[in-house]
């Protein structure tokens, strides 16, 4: 017996539909997974900062008030993107890194963008070859 | 450029006419485009850059990096010390314009005579120093592959 009448004999199609189906339950349960796991760095983050400070949102501002005195408003569009980025990488970071970070999210003319961050002081050198957020 | 223009970047500034003349005749200003690579790690070192205007970036494998804005500044110097290998990759963070110097040329120039060698290679690692031990480091790796 061969061919079709084959697979039929021996629950063939039964058995591929059970597999297409264990195959889609899995790769959908990875995809909620990783969905997820945002949320739960934002929790295990959030959880290791036990000491009483300042809001998350009001330290943003307290930033955004600094660095706004130096660069234009244009420019604070472009410093949320880049913090988020870096914020992402972890400090300190490599600005070649950062440099194809922001390339590959598609962020406009990357290169000059972080030097002006680099000539506003905004990313300053640790001296050890990486780069530090607003290091004062 | 011309042979007195040459002559007030600090890296010749201690050369006599004739000394800064014979460099002026191995270099050649370039235009440099945002993004655009001077010269990359590993590849033989065949240029030596002065920079005359914009803002650059030198980076090695590990990640690294450290960026140059100052007329003057100096990148690709292995084409000067051994193993005459690139150890980083320079890129141009905003369009400018550098100083090329052939760096077969260069070497002939610095090894044929001594005083002008002295008087260069002094420059260069006086204007490097604080990139010397970082990048040594990396001429290891780059020896080693």
């Amino acid at each position: 017996m061969y061919g079709l009448e084959a697979i039929s004999q021996n629950n063939g199609w039964a058995i591929s539909i059970v597999g297409v189906f264990i195959v889609f339950t899995g790769l959908l349960s990875l995809s909620l997974i990783i969905r997820l796991f945002p949320k739960l760095i934002e929790i295990i983050e959030g959880d290791k900062k036990t000491e009483p400070s300042p809001s998350k949102e009001l330290k943003k501002e307290i930033e955004e008030q600094k660095i706004s005195l130096e660069i234009d408003k244009n420019i604070k569009e472009v410093v949320r993107q880049y913090r988020y980025l870096i914020s992402w990488m972890g400090e300190p970071f490599s600005l070649p890194r950062l440099v194809d970070l922001a390339d590959k999210r598609g962020l406009v003319r990357p290169y000059s963008t972080i030097n002006k961050l680099i000539q506003a002081k905004v990313i300053q050198p640790d001296g050890k070859g990486l780069f530090l957020w607003h290091a004062n | 450029m011309t042979v007195e223009e040459l002559q007030k970047l600090d890296l010749f500034k201690e050369l006599s006419h004739s000394e800064t003349a014979k460099i002026h005749a191995i270099c050649k200003a370039t235009k440099v485009n945002e993004s655009e690579r001077l010269f990359e790690m590993g590849n033989p070192a065949h240029t030596f850059f002065v920079i005359l205007s914009g803002n650059y970036m030198v980076f090695f494998s590990d990640g690294t990096a450290y960026t140059l804005h100052k007329r003057g500044e100096i990148t690709g110097w292995s084409t000067v010390v051994r193993p005459y290998q690139y150890t980083g990759t320079a890129v141009a963070l905003t369009s400018g314009e550098v100083l090329a110097f052939d760096g077969s040329e260069l070497l002939r120039i610095v090894q044929g005579d001594a005083a002008l060698g002295d008087k260069i290679m002094g420059k260069v690692y006086a204007n490097v120093g604080e990139h010397i031990a970082f990048a040594q480091s990396r001429a290891m790796d780059v020896t080693k592959q």
